[in-house]
């Protein structure tokens, strides 16, 4: 017969004197009990003391806490001495208050309400086991993925923190697709000279392992046991230990190839910021002729990505001031949702650059070798100026649709990660954050997950430092065993878990010599694998445990037992 | 009067201030969260979780967690109903002094991050829209609260369900005539996961958004939006209404906008009405960079200064951000408040 302590609190009067007696009454008749103490306010300082000094006597198998919602408790047992003279896996929480007193009208009622959630507390509690945390050595060693622009500021920031990092990048130059930007919109900076700087502090750190045309080829084990095979320059295959890795691997651009979209007045954003760059004189050239009329055409591709019309903006500014051109920007929404975008938005207003919205495409045709573009502008008020206006242009700027890299797809795989919508890396649970992935140790960053301004990949790129930095700097990872286990005798190695977790925390191993499975009938002994959870990146949710076919996996704290306990099923 | 000597010195308690102190004490930071009000949350604590059919990513069950959580830590001391009231010293040994009630403490800070969070615009500044006039005009965090605290939606003036509702966009944002020349960047997508919300719980309710522009707002926005346009009850009208008259017989309002499809000025009637209100610095914001000597940016929030003053900036009164963006933020803050601290920033 297990010994249960119990405490009362009657939370200062609002578990009424009659109400409480007539609890008490009823649980000093229970055979389980080893002492029932009442307290007014089992938050206040006096009585944690004297609860604590209660459980240091010792000689008990568990807590019953007879009172209101266990969350009133939570932050006022962060109060008692640590470590706790009893397991917290041993402590319950019988909420009478809300699930009874507050919820039935009759006092009687109520009452045996109160009775029925104690009794199964207390159920709960006698087939509680105690569960122990451990820890698990993490060195401080990082692999990111993708030298662009997040993976290079990673690097460096980590590097700051006195982590190695190991830098993988498949192209032969790190930069990746901030090197097609000249300028920022809001910072009066070059691109190239401030990348340049930044490319040179990662090579010349020692701190940082730069391997280019690097590939990831295999990613086994988990959190702080990381082993990541690479393939080098010449196919040479290298495996890093890590324990942490960091996805930053950007993304691709696709161009439209299909009709008018070949012809070679119409351009991409990075054409225009190269020619942009190159152009030093008082007017814009090409082909020996001066450019005087460049229309933007947004929203085709990437209608919820913000970064093509903070470069049609920033760009027309520079087309309409440095080169006298004319400048129309065509697009369903104007995108001013970034810091100082509203302003850059009006600048290019006052200074004449023309603004459409439009619903229905615009239609592109070559008139005497320029792009003639015919659009419906939906923002005049009456209806009829809303003649479709025919701009007829030196060059028309269109979208590339921001897609996936190709390896993508093949690196969810490998690191056993989610793709969210379209194809990028999923970050999207909310309660997972924008940074962290599915997987405990792996961190998603920059275009891979979604495409944004330089700027916010930056802030990412800190923010996943600080998550990183913080994982590793006390050198453990200290978890509770509050997980699930696989019984190897009873697995049959299905993949149903492996396959069902969603933070990819089940593998299947060799158990060693336990896994002898004899063949009923042949006598033949074959040994086999069997499921394994990896504690430290297990997050207890029991999906595994309810869809095991074999009942071969048990959550720790919360057993098949204890459930039917608390169902009554047991006796 | 007590004298404390803490590293880190947070002011302000909502979902910014309370993500750097997490993950500063994550790294093994202890640091002090301040906070005016008697509870921590600020802001975004009042938010009603916003899923239809699935989540739709309104990140308020978040900032419930994270309150839970700084609650139960040790290592975090926070200080309700608390404001700065004087600051010496710079370049990472500040001496703040606090008040607490009557108490006054004194504290010494080697690293400030001040997370002092925005105001939303008081709509009763634009008059034509009759926001504190007419019972049934509410802002957005108005409608939010209701279905938070009140768990139903109902017309203010007689309690009964509204059947048909109206979102006006961009109120004290994107507005020359009042200075706010700025996208508050969030509305968009919070007005419409507030339609999904509760067409997805009182399918009766017709929604109709008035708007400028449709801002997106990260990874999952596409598809959501692509939903809310399939919607039959819910009308997406490009056009900003010019006023809200009382309609004299009823308690529904009659609006006056432009009608892009028929390209004509009309009216139409709605039981309520809800403005989508901007973000502004707060009086008490704007005097905090007073006491720290911190500049304002052209659109009148707070400037980050160097991070060699010891003094980080982040959360909404560092410019508009939602509550995913804000925790973003406030992480990478806390990175360089530990580089500070470190000596190697």
């Amino acid at each position: 017969m297990p010994r249960i302590g119990i405490f009362i609190d009657t939370l200062q009067g609002s578990i009424p004197a009659s109400f409480q007696e007539k609890i008490s009454d009823y649980v000093k008749k229970l055979p389980e009990i080893a002492f029932c103490l009442e307290e007014e306010n089992l938050a206040s300082s006096e009585a944690l003391s004297r609860m604590g000094k209660r459980l240091e006597a010792g000689g008990l198998d568990g807590i019953v806490i007879i009172g209101g919602s266990p969350k009133l408790y939570e932050t006022s047992f962060q109060k008692l001495r640590h470590p706790l003279p009893l397991n917290p896996y041993l402590f319950a929480v019988a909420n009478i208050r809300e699930q009874a007193l507050w919820l039935m009208l009759e006092e009687e009622a109520a009452l045996e309400r109160a009775k029925t959630i104690i009794s199964k507390t207390i159920r709960v509690v006698s087939h509680s086991k105690p569960i122990e945390t451990q820890s698990l050595p993490l060195k401080p060693d990082v692999l990111i993925l993708g030298g662009g622009i997040t993976g290079i500021s990673i690097a460096q920031e980590l590097a700051k923190a006195g982590i190695h990092v190991f830098l993988v990048e498949k192209g032969t130059h790190l930069g990746g697709k901030a090197l097609e930007l000249h300028r920022f919109y809001n910072r009066p900076l070059e691109v190239r000279k401030w990348m340049d700087e930044k490319i040179s502090v990662v090579k010349n750190n020692p701190q940082i392992t730069l391997l280019t045309q690097t590939e990831l080829k295999r990613l086994e084990g988990h959190l702080g046991r990381f082993q990541a095979k690479i393939q080098g320059p010449d196919r040479t295959e290298t495996v890093l230990a890590v324990s942490a890795i960091v996805a930053a691997t950007g993304y691709a651009s696709q161009r439209e190839t299909k009709g008018i979209y070949r012809h070679k007045r119409v351009i991409v954003f990075p054409e225009m910021e190269k020619l942009l760059s190159e152009t030093k004189g008082p007017s814009l050239l090409w082909d020996g002729k001066k450019i005087e009329m460049v229309t933007y055409l947004l929203d085709g591709v990437n209608e919820d990505i913000k970064v093509d019309s903070i470069n049609a903006v920033k760009q027309a500014l520079i087309l309409q001031e440095a080169f006298q051109c004319q400048v129309a920007i065509l697009c369903k929404d104007v995108k001013v949702a970034a810091d100082g975008m509203e302003r850059l938005y009006r600048k290019a207003r006052e200074k004449g650059v023309l603004f459409f919205k439009y619903e229905e495409p615009p239609k592109l045709s070559i008139v005497n070798g320029q792009i003639q573009v015919d659009v419906k502008d939906t923002a005049a008020i009456q209806k009829r100026e809303q003649w479709p206006v025919s701009i007829l242009s030196d060059f028309v700027v269109v979208s590339e649709a921001f897609v996936p890299t190709p390896e993508t797809e093949s690196l969810s795989g490998l690191l056993k990660i989610h793709l969210g919508n379209r194809g990028f890396l999923m970050e999207d649970n909310p309660q997972l954050l924008r940074v962290r992935s599915n997987r405990r140790g792996i961190f998603v960053a920059g275009a891979c997950r979604f495409p944004q301004e330089v700027s916010e990949s930056l802030i990412e790129a800190r923010a996943v430092t600080q998550e990183v930095t913080a994982l590793l700097s006390k050198g453990t990872y200290t978890y509770d065993l509050a997980v699930a286990e696989v019984d190897p005798k009873k697995c049959a190695v299905c993949y149903t878990c492996p396959r069902l977790c969603p933070h990819s925390a089940i593998t299947v191993e060799k158990y060693g010599e336990k896994n002898v499975y004899i063949t009923s009938g042949t006598g033949e002994e074959t040994k086999w694998g069997a499921a394994k959870v990896d504690p430290a990146s297990c997050y207890g949710c029991g999906i595994c445990v309810a869809e095991c076919p074999a009942k071969a996996i048990t959550l720790q704290h919360l057993t098949d037992a204890q459930i039917y306990a608390q169902m009554g099923m047991m006796e | 009067m007590q004298l404390e000597e803490k590293e880190v010195l947070i002011i302000g308690g909502g979902i910014s201030g309370i993500t750097v102190a997490l993950e500063l004490a994550q790294s093994g930071i202890p640091s002090t969260l301040i906070e005016r009000e008697p509870s921590l949350g600020g802001l975004s604590a009042s938010f009603c979780c916003k899923a239809s059919e699935s989540c739709n990513k309104c990140f308020a069950c978040v900032v419930d967690k994270r309150i839970s959580e700084i609650h139960q830590r040790q290592d975090i001391s926070i200080m309700t109903q608390t404001e700065v009231m004087g600051v010496k010293g710079n370049g990472g040994k500040h001496r703040v002094s606090l008040k607490k009630g009557k108490e006054r403490i004194d504290l010494k800070a080697s690293a400030v991050v001040i997370a002092a969070g925005i105001n939303p615009f008081d709509a009763s500044q634009k008059v034509e829209y009759g926001y504190g006039r007419f019972k049934n005009v509410l802002t957005a965090k108005d409608l939010d609260e209701m279905l938070r605290y009140h768990g139903a939606l109902f017309r203010p003036s007689d309690g009964k369900l509204p059947k048909t509702i109206t979102f006006f966009q961009c109120v004290g944002s994107r507005d020359e005539s009042i200075g706010n020349l700025y996208c508050s960047q969030v509305c968009c997508a919070y007005a419409l996961r507030l339609i999904k919300a509760i067409r997805y719980q009182y399918p009766e309710v017709k929604a109709t958004f008035l708007y400028m522009d449709i801002q997106p707002a990260g990874a999952s926005f596409q598809q959501f939006l692509t939903s809310c346009r399939k919607d039959k009850g819910i009308r997406l009208i490009r056009s900003l209404p010019s006023k809200v008259y009382h309609s004299p017989l009823s308690d529904t309002l009659r609006v006056r906008f432009t009608d892009p499809e028929r390209g004509e000025v009309v009216e139409d009637s709605f039981d309520l009405i809800v403005l989508s209100i901007g973000m502004v610095l707060s009086k008490e914001a704007k005097h905090l960079t007073e006491l720290f000597g911190l500049n304002l940016t052209e659109d009148g929030f707070i400037a980050s200064p160097p991070p060699q003053t010891g003094v980080f900036v982040t959360g909404a009164c560092s410019g508009p951000k939602d509550i995913d963006r804000s925790i973003l933020h406030a992480k990478s803050a806390a990175f360089l408040v530990q580089q500070h601290l470190r000596g190697r920033s």
